[in-house]
């Protein structure tokens, strides 16, 4: 019998030890109504707001790990290791479809209709966060996005602590020059 | 530890006005007052904007299901090498064969001993008429004569 109270890590131990479908089913129902909102979200926006590719990630997401929960690095943390094999699920589709952004043309088209100043200001941020480079947006995403502290980023982008924080530094700077025009 | 990584540290947390004067000096090192307030501005507007787009919600269809097991659809899937099926049609070929063999030799051929007519040797007139006071027997059936 699975505890609704138990950690990810034990949840995830027990699906890598169990062989009974049942307690597997379970595990998984688990983890999926833990993440499966923020994991949504976090593919949302790292893959340009593409609500059905994000479903299809979410979905390989758990899928893979019902299949290979041994890939689980037990010494770890299970959160920032999620998210981290979403990362790299990301990038690998950045380099499949190359860094073009059909969402640019989007938002740009869009912003001629807006006069609401918050909405106004919506889209500005949008269209500046569109012209980041899809590895940088990602900083930006997990910090302000995910609220996750700079320990846990490291974790996730498998970095230094350091590196984090001076990425997040230019990548903020660079945000800052597509507002300024 | 290197002034930028304090440096967006502080833009997250505080504005120009709020920094101590150490922090001050430091940051101006590095931008000017207008460019921190304006990184720092960027941050607000950032978390600001996550904050409000809508929560995305992942329903249940996207979970992976796991089947559970139909031992007879099992059965029926199951597939069984080429190779074994060959072996287990010889072995059975074989069984049978050897089996066959071993019933015939065991067989007993059945006589109708009704239909024999035993025949009179010429040793058996001998023995019947060489002596009147002997017992003799005929074969089959025991007979005295």
């Amino acid at each position: 019998m699975i505890d609704n109270q138990s950690s990810d890590e034990v949840l995830v131990r027990k699906l890598q030890q169990s062989s009974s479908k049942r307690v597997q089913q379970q595990v998984i129902d688990l983890l999926f109504s833990r993440y499966s909102n923020k994991m949504l979200e976090y593919f949302y926006y790292s893959l340009n707001k593409d609500k059905e590719k994000s479903r299809d990630f979410v979905q390989d997401l758990f899928l893979k790990l019902l299949e290979k929960p041994e890939l689980f690095d037990t010494n770890r943390k299970f959160k920032p290791w999620l998210y981290s094999v979403a990362a790299n699920m990301c990038k690998n589709e950045f380099r499949k479809i190359g860094t073009e952004n059909k969402y640019n043309e989007f938002v740009s088209n869009e912003l001629k209709l807006v006069d609401d100043k918050p909405a106004a200001e919506k889209f500005i941020i949008n269209e500046a966060l569109s012209h980041l480079k899809q590895e940088h947006k990602i900083h930006l995403i997990l910090r302000y996005k995910f609220k996750m502290s700079i320990r846990e980023m490291s974790e996730v982008l498998q970095c230094p602590e350091g590196t984090v924080r001076s990425r997040l530094f230019y990548v903020t700077k660079e945000l800052s020059k597509y507002l300024k025009r | 530890m290197d002034n930028k990584v304090i440096i967006q540290e502080l833009t997250e947390r505080f504005d120009f006005l709020e920094l101590t004067e150490d922090h001050k000096e430091m940051v101006l090192l590095e931008m000017s007052e207008l460019e921190y307030d304006h990184l720092r501005e960027t941050i607000k507007m950032t978390v600001n904007y996550f904050e409000n787009e809508p929560q995305l919600l992942a329903d249940n269809s996207l979970k992976p299901v796991i089947e559970k097991d139909n031992v007879l659809l099992r059965i029926i899937n199951y597939k069984i090498p080429t190779y074994k099926v060959a072996a287990a049609i010889v072995l059975m070929v074989s069984f049978n064969f050897i089996a066959s063999k071993m019933l015939n030799n065991d067989a007993v051929e059945i006589v109708e001993n009704e239909s024999i007519v035993p025949e009179e040797s010429s040793f058996e007139e001998f023995q019947k008429y060489s002596s009147n006071n002997s017992i003799k027997y005929n074969r089959g059936f025991a007979r005295l004569y």
